[in-house]
């Protein structure tokens, strides 16, 4: 579904990925872990269109997005949960998650009324908190709302970046536990994850990100039974 | 473990932000208090003047403030707007004898599509532009703007009539024009079209988002390019309605929009640049201070009065009385 062929990116003169090679087929989980500034970040922003590759191609259902626009790529279904949750603090709940929905505003207002209510059955804390502003959410919470509001705009391919980041272990089980079902009714899934062990217990294949390249990839199975990623990210 | 949190946590700058306004609340109080105990009826005159070009104020800082938001940039033509728009409603209503109210829908839209296709042509081609590179644009945007003005209407000083008469009536011994009542009504109205399509509509709510975290904003499909355009559009609609309805008690030539557009620039940082309802405060409290102040001194300071209100807001709270503090990225 998504194919990312020797992809390079820079900021300014740094090279962040070097010939980057990674597939998220349909239907899948696939997770990428690796250390703090391995590349795994600017990976997805580069999917994402926010920080565009100079070299290399991104194909999404066979159709070159390389260098599109962000909001160009969130029409044709890429969605992304960006790190650090980046919801809109000053907005109340359900005002994020209209705004989820901000490419689909031409459609009929019931459709996206019905996604409301999937959302808040997924979520039931986001309906408890609806008439609240984003920025007094706890931790968990935001992230709940950032998931949220990715798939107010019905993606194909949702893309994460670190769910996990400063969440109590407990929450964590809970967010991976609903990104399961999703992938369930058929979502496919791009997580990236320095919790190396939750994101691989829940996917289907993996790729291990080292100074902006793959190091590693194979079946999130293989990859949990190496050692050498027992050793530097299982500990 | 989640419901412990159920709403305790405040944004500190909130709080931070009452604090400003009730100092601020205070002291307008304060100078109104005194003013009209020493001045009565010529006090209540100043205030209700005051109030009038404030309102002006108030518009065109809104121009600024919804620029200002949406793409970090201050546009020094915003002025340039409202001289169009008072050149244009003169040539319509004086010049070629359209009744006011047509007119008036004329000018204003004719500025707006100036001020839309000024950023499609000229801005919009730039591929990330700097914030200075389209700063430095706008300014000389305002000098052609003038240049043009001034070939076309030559440099003298132009009357339009008021909308509805020009029998001043009374209130409380003060005198008010009917035109001051058309300036309070419009931007009332304006104010009241601004909160609705900034807090009920969606492209409005998608271009508060995208003023708070812009790549957030792109990544839910809110695309900067139409959020840069909307907001030149109302700014160049904001100005260009300011700039007529001032124009019957202020007159209008090539050249008012450069203290038009300072004076509006001052309003938005005194309240609060890039915050709408900081615009409104900023402008209204701008002509009072003005007006009362031009009463008590010389009336040559009064034009000084604004730029010392800007220096002085900079150097105690930069960001203004209702503004925030920018986040460091």
């Amino acid at each position: 579904m998504l194919r990312v062929e020797k992809v390079s990116t820079f900021y300014g003169n740094i090279q962040a990925l070097r010939d980057v090679t990674i597939r998220a087929r349909r239907g899948r989980i696939t997770t990428i872990i690796g250390a703090n500034g391995a590349g795994k970040t600017t990976l997805l922003r580069t999917i994402s269109g926010l920080t565009p590759a100079r070299h290399g191609l991104v194909l999404f259902e066979d159709k070159d997005i390389t260098s599109l626009p962000p909001d160009r790529i969130v029409r044709m279904g890429i969605s992304q949960v960006p790190q650090g949750r980046q919801i809109f603090s000053e907005l109340t709940v359900e005002d994020n998650l209209k705004l989820g929905a901000y490419i689909r505003r031409f459609r009929k207002r019931s459709d996206i009324m019905r996604d409301k209510e999937f959302i808040y059955e997924l979520f039931p804390i986001l309906y408890q908190r609806r008439k609240q502003i984003a920025g007094t959410l706890s931790g968990g919470e935001q992230q709940m709302l950032a998931i949220a509001r990715a798939m107010m705009s019905r993606p194909k391919l949702l893309l994460l970046d670190e769910p996990s980041m400063g969440l109590a272990p407990k929450v964590i089980q809970s967010i991976f536990k609903t990104l399961f079902d999703l992938h369930e009714q058929g979502l496919t899934i791009l997580i990236v994850e320095q919790d190396a062990k939750i994101a691989l217990e829940a996917s289907d294949y993996g790729y291990v990100m080292r100074m902006g390249k793959i190091a590693l990839e194979g079946s999130a199975k293989e990859l949990l039974e190496n050692e050498e990623v027992k050793r530097i990210y299982l500990g | 473990m989640l419901s412990l949190e159920k709403g305790v946590r405040l944004p500190v700058r909130l709080s931070e932000r009452r604090y400003a306004l009730s100092i601020f609340g205070a002291c307008a109080f304060l100078l109104i208090i005194i003013t009209l105990a020493a001045k009565k009826s010529t006090g209540f005159q100043w205030i209700l003047s005051g109030l009038t070009v404030g309102s002006i104020y108030a518009l065109i800082a809104m121009g600024f403030s919804v620029i200002f938001s949406s793409t970090r940039v201050i546009n020094f033509a915003q002025g340039e707007f409202s001289m169009l728009g008072g050149m244009l409603m003169y040539t319509f209503n004086n010049y070629a004898g359209i009744p006011a109210p047509y007119s008036f829908i004329l000018s204003v839209l004719i500025v707006t599509i100036i001020g839309a296709s000024f950023e499609r042509l000229i801005i919009h081609p730039l591929k990330k532009p700097g914030v200075i590179t389209v700063v430095l644009i706008t300014i000389g945007l305002s000098i052609f703007f003038r240049a043009v003005a001034k070939w076309i209407w030559g440099t003298d000083t132009l009357a339009i009539r008021p909308f509805s008469g020009e029998k001043p009536f009374r209130i409380f011994g003060a005198s008010l024009v009917p035109q001051s009542l058309w300036i309070f009504g419009f931007t009332l109205f304006a104010v009241i079209l601004m909160f609705i399509f900034f807090n009920r509509s969606l492209v409005g709510k998608g271009m508060r988002a995208a003023a708070e975290n812009p790549e957030a904003a792109s990544l839910i499909g809110v695309s900067p390019s139409t959020t840069s355009l909307v907001a030149w559009t109302i700014a160049a609609a904001l100005g260009a309605s300011a700039g007529i309805i001032i124009a019957p008690i202020k007159f209008v030539s090539f050249d008012v929009g450069v203290m038009l557009g300072l004076k509006g620039f001052a309003s938005a940082i005194l309240g609060g640049l890039g915050y709408a309802p900081g615009a409104v405060l900023g402008g209204l409290s701008l002509g009072v201070v003005e007006t009362i102040i031009a009463g008590v001194f010389p009336s040559g300071y009064k034009d000084a009065v604004a730029f010392l209100v800007l220096i002085v807001v900079l150097l105690l709270r930069p960001q203004g009385i209702l503004g925030r503090q920018e986040r460091l990225e």
